[in-house]
């Protein structure tokens, strides 16, 4: 009968190691790929997908800088990337809070309205945003990106924080406001620390959209000063000219911080995805 | 009452301080583009797609400088917008087109743009140009000025042809006994009897492929039907046709299954165009279809072994066929006279038999001109080059291929569909039958 239950416990426990395995080889397999490949030459890429480069040299990488102008569309993305971060997870940690809290009037029209955004089909709004943009003044901006970026990221990360605050108990703020809070008080200090895994999650969505996002800082730049890293990818790919070699190159110079700042936050994701689970 | 006061005053400098530094990463108003610089030189918007790793970015760059040396350019500048890859430019370009930003010179990337903008009447028309430079105007033949033709007026400045054969490796059909045509095979039989021999060798025949738009399966088809006498030959020559359940089209499209299952690489299904290359430089495929711009790639090492240049011979289809289509030319955006005079001596520029030549050389670019004198150090220097010029003149047959003519939601059915004819998940009737109702949503 022992020795029934430790085989169950051993083979649970193999069963238990082989997903562990399987899922950290699909996370980390596409990476460690890439890694690789940015050393082959474009034969070897051709040739076999999965054979070891013939030499570690860094050629792919010179390369890569050559043909495109990364460190600066690099740090286009980091600047834009980060403000539209910062703008969406402010705008959203507030108004969020008060949709899911408070009863007002056009509560249901707001909803709508941010709803329907969700809607909005990139191509059908980039003609208008590119006349619109042209008068202010703001195309081929920073400014302008940040702007898009900012208000593309709200719908979704509107419905993640209303949900979140939700789960939060209004025991708290009734306390604090029996304690002699105010309002703002109440927020910043109660409501806020207590939505961080929330505010993470959010903030972690709108980094990988807007790192990625193709069309729009295509559509609404035409020089330098606000192009993003997937522009400087498409360097490297042209009709029966591609350059994989490089392009692996500055994939994988280009995706280093995203799993960075995964990595730095990833703790605050894993509260937020299991934050509620538990509660009874 | 006062901490009211407070919090708003504190409200309005949050929304300040986020203003200002939100307008710290715009741009300031004498920062865009001018139409003349300090020096009353004309400033020419130009959107290159010519970047990058793209075949022809050298050329250009060398184009755009040279140009500046010129009488008519020495009073130029050009302020470029840099867009790599022609899919994204065409994306932009269509932006452009409709909102009426166009640039100044407007490069041509296929895709159907040139009546789009001839429509919208965003683009200037050209005739006038051409009609007064007889001598630049004799550089075309009424083909490729009529492809860029639009309602009686040309749009475009068309700076290449376009025309694919096939490539092969000599050592590959010596290893399997079959003596290479000095032009084509005379018939499709006699190419898939070969095909035969090559297999009995343990050698793959063709290359193929199915994803990105299955670029080589369509010259292949492409050639299957243009060479099926006159009916399918028209049919190829067609513009944007619509009804693919012709006798000619479902045969070759019987054939092009038969080529999947029988004749090709086991990657072709599903595969795109770079693997299938690199089968080719390998010599694990004897025959390629392609056109000229492939041949630098023969002697580039990053691509092909040392010595495979040697290895390559060319012919046309089979029964002397060869893909032809004139291409889109480059159109004029400006709407100021001294810049559409500066845009027209570029394009003059662009289309002069040097130049013309210089692109064959840097780039395997097909001269727009018939009979240009081709220099005989080109020719010793590239004899693969010299040959295509002389080859091309043998064709008894020439048809356009689905990229030039087909719309693009067809050419993208045909590139979905491929995979399940070869599988034989649909019969070649139903392939057809779907490329037809596909080109008939153009007609809704």
């Amino acid at each position: 009968m022992k020795q029934t239950s430790g085989t169950v416990i051993f083979t649970s426990k193999v069963v238990k190691y082989i997903f562990m395995i399987f899922f950290v080889f699909i996370a980390v397999g596409p990476i460690v790929w890439a890694f690789i490949s940015s050393f082959k030459t474009y034969a070897e890429i051709n040739s076999s997908a999965l054979s070891w480069p013939s030499s570690f040299n860094l050629e792919n990488y010179k390369a890569a800088f050559k043909f495109a102008p990364i460190a600066k569309y690099f740090l286009n993305s980091v600047i834009i990337v980060g403000c539209s971060v910062l703008v969406t997870v402010a705008l959203v940690a507030m108004c969020s809070y008060i949709i899911s809290r408070f009863e007002f009037k056009c509560k249901t029209l707001i909803i709508l309205l941010i709803s329907a955004s969700l809607m909005l089909p990139a191509q059908a709004i980039s003609q208008p945003l590119f006349a619109i943009f042209q008068k202010l003044g703001i195309f081929d901006t920073k400014l302008g990106l940040i702007i898009v970026y900012s208000a593309m990221g709200i719908p979704m990360s509107f419905f993640v924080m209303t949900s979140y605050y939700k789960t939060i108990s209004t025991a708290l703020e009734e306390s604090a406001y029996i304690d002699g809070a105010t309002f703002l008080q109440t927020f910043i200090h109660i409501i806020l620390p207590l939505a961080k895994p929330g505010l993470v999650t959010i903030a972690l969505l709108q980094f990988i959209n807007t790192w990625n996002e193709f069309y729009f800082a295509l559509m609404l730049t035409s020089g330098d000063t606000a192009r993003t890293v997937p522009i400087a990818l498409n360097y490297y790919m042209g009709t029966f000219a591609n350059n994989y070699s490089a392009l692996f190159a500055a994939v994988v110079m280009t995706v280093l911080p995203t799993i960075l700042v995964f990595i730095i936050l990833q703790r605050q994701v894993m509260e937020s995805l299991t934050a509620g689970a538990v509660k009874g | 009452m006062k901490s009211k006061m407070l919090k708003r005053l504190l409200a309005s400098a949050v929304m300040g301080t986020m203003i200002i530094s939100l307008a710290a990463c715009g741009k300031s108003g004498d920062e865009k583009s001018s139409d003349a610089d300090d020096s009353g030189k004309v400033v020419l918007d130009v959107i290159n797609y010519h970047v990058g790793t793209d075949y022809a970015a050298d050329y250009y760059s060398y184009l755009f400088e040279e140009f500046k040396k010129t009488e008519e350019g020495k009073n130029v500048e050009f302020n470029f917008e840099e867009i790599p890859t022609t899919d994204a430019y065409n994306q932009k370009i269509k932006l452009l087109i409709s909102s009426g930003d166009l640039p100044d010179i407007v490069f041509n990337g296929g895709n159907n743009i040139t009546e789009l903008a001839a429509k919208s009447g965003k683009v200037a028309d050209l005739t006038p140009y051409f009609e007064e430079d007889a001598q630049w105007k004799a550089l075309f033949d009424d083909t490729s000025l009529e492809f860029n033709t639009v309602d009686g007026k040309i749009y475009g400045v068309p700076v290449s042809k376009e025309i694919s054969y096939i490539y092969y490796n000599k050592d590959l059909f010596k290893q399997a006994g079959i003596d290479a045509p000095e032009v084509a095979f005379a018939s499709w039989d006699e190419f898939f009897a070969a095909c035969d021999k090559l297999k009995e060798a343990g050698i793959t025949p063709v290359g193929m492929d199915s994803a990105d738009s299955g670029w080589l399966t369509n010259l292949w088809m492409s050639a299957l039907i243009g060479t099926a006498g006159d009916a399918g030959n028209e049919w190829m020559n067609t513009m944007y046709p619509t009804d693919f359940n012709t006798a000619e089209v479902e045969k070759a499209a019987e054939t092009i299954q038969k080529m999947f299952k029988e004749y090709t690489t086991a990657d072709a299904v599903g595969g795109k165009y770079d693997p299938m290359a690199t089968h080719f430089f390998n010599g694990e495929v004897a025959m390629f279809p392609n056109g000229p711009w492939m041949i630098p790639d023969f002697s580039q090492e990053e691509k092909a072994p040392e010595g495979f240049y040697d290895k390559v011979g060319i012919m046309l289809m089979p029964g002397n066929g060869m893909e032809m289509v004139p291409t889109p030319g480059d159109m004029v955006g400006a709407t100021e006279e001294d810049k559409i005079k500066a845009a027209v001596a570029f394009l003059k520029f662009e289309t002069t038999p040097e130049n013309q030549i210089k692109a064959l050389e840097m780039t395997g670019l097909q001269p727009v001109s018939n009979n240009l004198d081709i220099p005989a150090e080109l020719t010793e220097s590239d004899p693969l080059m010299a040959q295509v010029l002389e080859i091309q003149n043998k064709a008894e047959v020439t048809y356009g291929q689905n990229q030039a003519y087909w719309y693009q939601n067809t050419i993208d059915t045909f590139s979905t569909e491929l995979p399940e004819l070869a599988y034989g998940n649909i019969t070649p009737k139903e392939f057809c039958e779907k490329l037809t109702q596909s080109a008939e949503k153009n007609q809704e």
